[in-house]
C-alpha cells in the first residue's frame, strides 16, 4: 500500500494512495462566503469545481502555512455522491511511502474528536498515521459541502 | 752734543758705514778668490804628480810589452838570446830591479833537448825556461840570474795567464793580505793586449811591482815576458813632489790596496777596507768621488784637510793628496788681514783732516755765542769784533747791529706797556659780566633738555609697546594662516573619504543586484524542483492505481521524486544564504549611504569653518599695516624728540663752552696783566747805552 504523507502540526500522516486523484500546487482558492469552518474554498479543476478542506486549520484550528510544500491533494470522496472529489489542502506533501498492509496497527486509543485518525505504521524512528478520508468530514459538514446526498 | 761732534758725525758716518759696507763685501770676495787659487795649486799638484806616475807605469808595462813582441817575432826558443836580452834590458834600465822571460812547460818543445847547453840558472828542475835577472843588493847591485819561482800562485804569471784565457784574474791567486772586496774585475792597463801589472808586493823586503805581457804565438798563450820595479823609494819619491810643505798621499792600487800612505807607512798593501781611510777611498774607488777640493776630517790625526784625488790610469791607480787646512787658510787670512789693515788707517787719515777743519770753524761760532750770552743777559754795552768775509764773519757783523737794534727797541717797549696795562684790566671787567649771562643760558638749556629727555623716553617706551603689538598681530596672523593649512588638508582628507564612500556604496549596490539575481535563481530552481516533485508524487499515485503494472514505474518515480527533494534541499541552502548575504548588503548599503551623508556634513562644516578662519586672517592681516602705519609714526616722534634732546643739549654745551671761554677770557687778561707787570720788571734789567 502506497501512503502519500504530509504533515499537520510536527506530526507525519498518511493517505492511501489508491484514493487519491492528483497532487495540486496551492493555487489560490475561490474562497467562499459563508462556508463552514474547514472548508478552505473552492477548486477549479477538471472542467469541475470541488470543496477544499485545511486539514491543518480543522486540525489544530490555524490555517495552513503558505509554502512551496503546502499542496492541494485531490481525493475521490466516496462517502459522497457518487463521482464527487474533495481537495485538502495539507503542509508538506512532497513524500510517498510504500507500506505493507500487516505492518498497520491499531493506536488502540479512542479518538472520538477526530474519527479520521486510522491505523498507524512505522516510518523510520517515527510513526505515521493513516487518515481515513471516508471518517473525514462530519456529518454537518459533509451535508454543507455536498448537498446532494450520499450514504 | 757739541758742534764739533755734530759736524763730525753728520759728514764722517755715512762715509764710515760706505767704506765699511764696501770693505767687508771687498774682504769677502778676496777671501773666496785667494781660497780658490790654493785649492787650484792642490789640484794641479795632485795632477803633476798622478802624471809622472803614470808616465813611470807605462814606460814600465811597455817595456815588458817590447820584450814580448820580441818573442813573438823571432826570439821565441832561442833561449840563449833570451837571456842576454833580459840581461840588456835590466842594464838599460836602472829603475827596474828585474827583467825576464817565462815560457810555458815545454813551451816549444825543446825543454829536455837544451838542458845541457844552457846556463842552468835559467831552468827549473823539469828544464822549463824561466831566466829571470835581478839586481842583487847582497853582491853591490850586480846582475844575478835564477829561475822565476811561485808562477801557479801569483798575479805576474797566473793572473796574466788567466786573463789571456778569458778566466778571472784571480782564480789561484795567492797574496798576502789579499785585495779589496770591492775589486770589480777591471783591468789594471786598457788594451787589446792583456799586459798585466801585478799588486805591489814586499818581496825581500822591497815592495815590488812586476809589469808583464803574454808571449802568443799561434793563438796559444806560449808564456810571458816582465819586467820588476821597486816601489820601496815611492814615498820618498811623492813628498819630493810636492808643493806644499804639509802635503800627505794615499796611493791605491787597482784592486784596492795601498801602495803608500805617507802619512802611516804601516798601511801599506793593505786593503782599502782594512785601513782607518775607508771613509775617504771607498768612494773614490768606487767612482762616487765627486770633482774638486773638499775639506775632511783626517781619521788618523783628526785635523780638517783639504782633500783632492788624481786617477792613474795606466795600472788604474788613484793618488789621494790631503793638505792641512792651516796651511791653506793661513795665507788667506793674512791677506785678507792686510787689506783690513790699509783700510782702517785711510779711514784714521780722512778723521784726522776733518778733525782740524772743524776747530778753526768752531772758533768763531763760539765768539758769537759768547757775545749772544751776555745780550741774553741784559748787557747791551757789549762792543762785537766782526773780521773776515766768510759765512762766520758775516754772522758777527749781524749781532753787532741786532745789540744796536735792541737799544732803540726796548725803548719803545717801556712806554707801550704802561697803555696795555689799562685795557688789560678794562677786558678783565668785560669778561667777567659776559660769563655770569653764559651761566644762566647754560640752566635754562640744560632744565629744557631734562623735558625733552623724558618725552624722548616716554615715546620709547609706547614705540616698544607697538612693536611689541605689531609683533602679535604678525604672529597671530602666521598662526591663523597654519591654522588655515591644516583646514585644507582636513577639507581634503574629507572630501578624498567621500569619494572612497561613494565608491563602497556603488560597489555594495553592485552586490546586492548579484545577490537578488541570484535569488531569482534559486527560486527558479526550486519552482523546477517543485514541480519535479508533483510530478513524481502524482506519478506514484498513477503507478499505485495501476497496481502492479505500476511497480516498475514507482520506483522511478521515487527516484525522480529523491533527486527533486535533493535538489530542493540544495537550493534552499543557497537560498538562505543568498538571502543572509542580500540582508548583509541591504544593511551595509544603508550604513555607508548614513556614513557618506556624515562624512558629506563634516566636509559642509570644515569648509564653513575654514571660511570664518579665512575672514579672520584677512581682518588680522589688514590690522598689521596699520599697526605698522602706527609704529612707524611713533618711531618719528621719538626721534624728533631725540632730536629735540640732542639740540638742547648741544644748545647747553655751547652755553658750558661760552661760559668756559669767558673765564679762559678773564684767566688771560689776568695773565695779561701780570705779563704787563713783568714786562716792565724785564725792561727796567736792561742797561742800555
Amino acid at each position: 500500500m502506497l501512503l502519500v504523507l504530509f504533515r499537520i502540526g510536527a506530526e507525519r500522516y498518511g493517505l492511501d494512495a489508491r484514493s487519491l486523484v492528483e497532487v495540486l500546487p496551492a493555487v489560490p482558492l475561490r474562497p467562499q462566503r459563508g462556508a463552514p469552518a474547514g472548508c478552505a474554498g473552492l477548486l477549479a479543476h477538471r472542467e469541475r469545481t470541488i470543496p477544499v478542506i485545511d486539514l491543518t486549520l480543522m486540525a489544530t484550528g490555524k490555517p495552513a502555512a503558505q509554502r512551496l510544500s503546502t499542496r492541494i491533494v485531490v481525493a475521490n470522496y466516496r462517502a459522497g455522491p457518487p463521482g464527487s472529489r474533495i481537495g485538502l489542502l495539507v503542509e508538506e506533501a512532497t513524500d510517498a511511502r510504500e507500506v505493507a498492509a500487516e505492518a498497520l496497527v491499531d493506536p488502540g486509543i479512542a479518538t472520538p474528536d477526530a474519527p479520521y485518525l486510522g491505523k498507524v505504521v512505522g516510518e523510520g524512528e517515527r510513526l505515521v498515521q493513516v487518515v481515513e478520508l471516508d471518517r473525514l468530514l462530519s456529518r454537518e459538514l459533509r451535508d454543507a459541502l455536498f448537498p446532494g446526498g450520499g450514504s | 752734543m757739541k758742534l764739533r761732534a755734530k759736524i763730525l758725525l753728520a759728514s764722517g758716518l755715512p762715509l764710515l758705514v760706505l767704506v765699511a759696507v764696501v770693505a767687508v763685501l771687498l774682504l769677502q770676495r778676496l777671501f773666496s778668490t785667494q781660497l780658490d787659487l790654493a785649492k787650484d795649486s792642490i789640484r794641479a799638484e795632485a795632477e803633476a804628480i798622478a802624471q809622472s806616475l803614470e808616465e813611470e807605469n807605462h814606460r814600465t808595462v811597455q817595456t815588458a810589452a817590447t820584450m814580448a813582441l820580441a818573442q813573438q817575432n823571432g826570439l821565441f826558443g832561442r833561449r840563449a838570446d833570451s837571456v842576454a836580452y833580459a840581461r840588456a834590458v835590466l842594464e838599460a834600465n836602472p829603475e827596474f830591479t828585474g827583467a825576464y822571460f817565462g815560457y810555458e812547460p815545454d813551451a816549444d818543445g825543446r825543454d829536455r833537448s837544451t838542458i845541457a847547453g844552457l846556463d842552468g840558472r835559467a831552468l827549473d828542475d823539469t828544464g822549463r825556461f824561466l831566466p829571470y835577472w835581478f839586481r842583487d843588493d847582497s853582491a853591490g847591485g850586480a846582475l844575478a840570474l835564477t829561475p822565476l819561482v811561485d808562477m801557479d800562485i801569483s798575479y805576474y804569471y797566473r793572473g796574466l795567464r788567466n786573463r789571456v784565457s778569458g778566466e778571472a784574474e784571480g782564480t789561484g791567486i795567492s797574496l798576502e793580505n789579499g785585495i779589496s772586496q770591492l775589486y770589480d774585475g777591471r783591468a789594471p792597463v786598457a788594451g787589446a793586449v792583456p799586459l798585466m801589472i801585478t799588486e805591489p808586493y814586499v818581496y825581500e823586503g822591497k815592495l815590488i811591482v812586476e809589469q808583464t805581457a803574454p808571449i802568443i804565438i799561434d793563438g796559444r798563450f806560449r808564456g810571458l815576458a816582465g819586467v820588476d820595479r821597486a816601489l820601496t823609494d815611492i814615498d820618498d819619491f811623492l813628498r819630493g813632489q810636492r808643493t806644499h810643505q804639509s802635503s800627505e798621499f794615499l796611493l791605491i792600487s787597482t784592486r784596492g790596496r795601498i801602495i803608500s800612505a805617507t802619512g802611516a807607512p804601516d798601511l801599506r798593501t793593505l786593503p782599502l777596507e782594512r785601513t782607518p781611510y775607508e771613509g775617504w777611498l771607498a768612494p773614490l774607488y768606487r767612482g762616487e768621488w765627486s770633482e774638486g777640493v773638499l775639506e775632511m776630517e783626517d781619521p788618523l790625526s783628526g785635523e780638517t784637510r783639504f782633500v783632492v784625488a788624481a786617477a792613474v790610469p795606466t795600472g788604474g791607480w788613484q793618488l789621494v793628496v790631503s793638505v792641512d787646512e792651516g796651511e791653506i787658510l793661513g795665507p788667506v787670512r793674512a791677506e785678507v788681514l792686510k787689506t783690513l789693515l790699509v783700510i782702517v788707517a785711510g779711514l784714521m787719515v780722512a778723521a784726522a783732516i776733518a778733525y782740524v777743519f772743524t776747530r778753526a770753524l768752531v772758533g768763531r761760532v763760539e765768539t758769537a755765542a759768547g757775545t749772544a750770552e751776555k745780550v741774553a743777559g741784559g748787557d747791551l754795552t757789549v762792543r762785537v769784533e766782526a773780521e773776515g768775509s766768510d759765512e762766520t764773519g758775516v754772522l758777527l757783523s749781524s749781532l753787532r747791529h741786532m745789540v744796536d737794534s735792541l737799544g732803540g727797541l726796548l725803548g719803545r717797549l717801556k712806554s707801550s706797556s704802561v697803555q696795555l696795562l689799562s685795557t688789560a684790566n678794562e677786558i678783565t671787567a668785560a669778561s667777567r659780566k659776559q660769563e655770569q649771562i653764559n651761566n644762566d643760558i647754560g640752566a635754562s638749556t640744560s632744565e629744557i633738555a631734562a623735558s625733552t629727555s623724558e618725552i624722548s623716553a616716554t615715546a620709547q617706551e609706547l614705540l616698544g609697546v607697538m612693536r611689541e603689538v605689531s609683533a602679535s598681530s604678525g604672529t597671530t596672523a602666521e598662526v591663523a594662516a597654519a591654522g588655515r593649512t591644516d583646514l585644507d588638508s582636513l577639507q581634503e582628507t574629507m572630501q578624498g573619504l567621500l569619494a572612497a564612500t561613494s565608491s563602497i556604496a556603488e560597489r555594495l549596490e553592485v552586490m546586492a543586484q548579484r545577490a537578488e539575481s541570484i535569488g531569482t535563481v534559486v527560486t527558479t530552481i526550486t519552482k523546477v524542483a517543485d514541480q519535479t516533485n508533483l510530478l513524481s508524487l502524482n506519478a506514484a499515485i498513477e503507478a499505485e492505481k495501476a497496481g502492479e503494472y505500476g511497480a516498475g514505474f514507482a520506483v522511478v518515480s521515487r527516484e525522480i521524486r529523491r533527486l527533486a527533494d535533493q535538489a530542493a534541499v540544495a537550493t534552499l541552502d543557497i537560498g538562505r544564504l543568498v538571502g543572509e548575504v542580500q540582508e548583509s548588503v541591504s544593511s551595509g548599503v544603508a550604513e555607508m549611504s548614513r556614513f557618506t551623508a556624515r562624512v558629506r556634513d563634516g566636509v559642509r562644516e570644515v569648509t564653513a569653518l575654514s571660511t570664518q578662519l579665512g575672514t579672520v586672517i584677512e581682518g588680522v592681516e589688514s590690522l598689521k599695516p596699520r599697526f605698522d602705519a602706527a609704529h612707524r609714526g611713533m618711531e618719528a616722534q621719538a626721534a624728533g624728540a631725540g632730536q629735540i634732546n640732542d639740540a638742547m643739549l648741544q644748545l647747553r654745551d655751547i652755553a658750558l663752552l661760552s661760559g668756559e671761554s669767558s673765564q679762559a677770557t678773564r684767566t688771560a687778561s689776568a695773565q695779561l696783566l701780570a705779563a704787563v707787570e713783568d714786562l716792565k720788571t724785564e725792561i727796567a734789567r736792561f742797561r742800555t747805552r
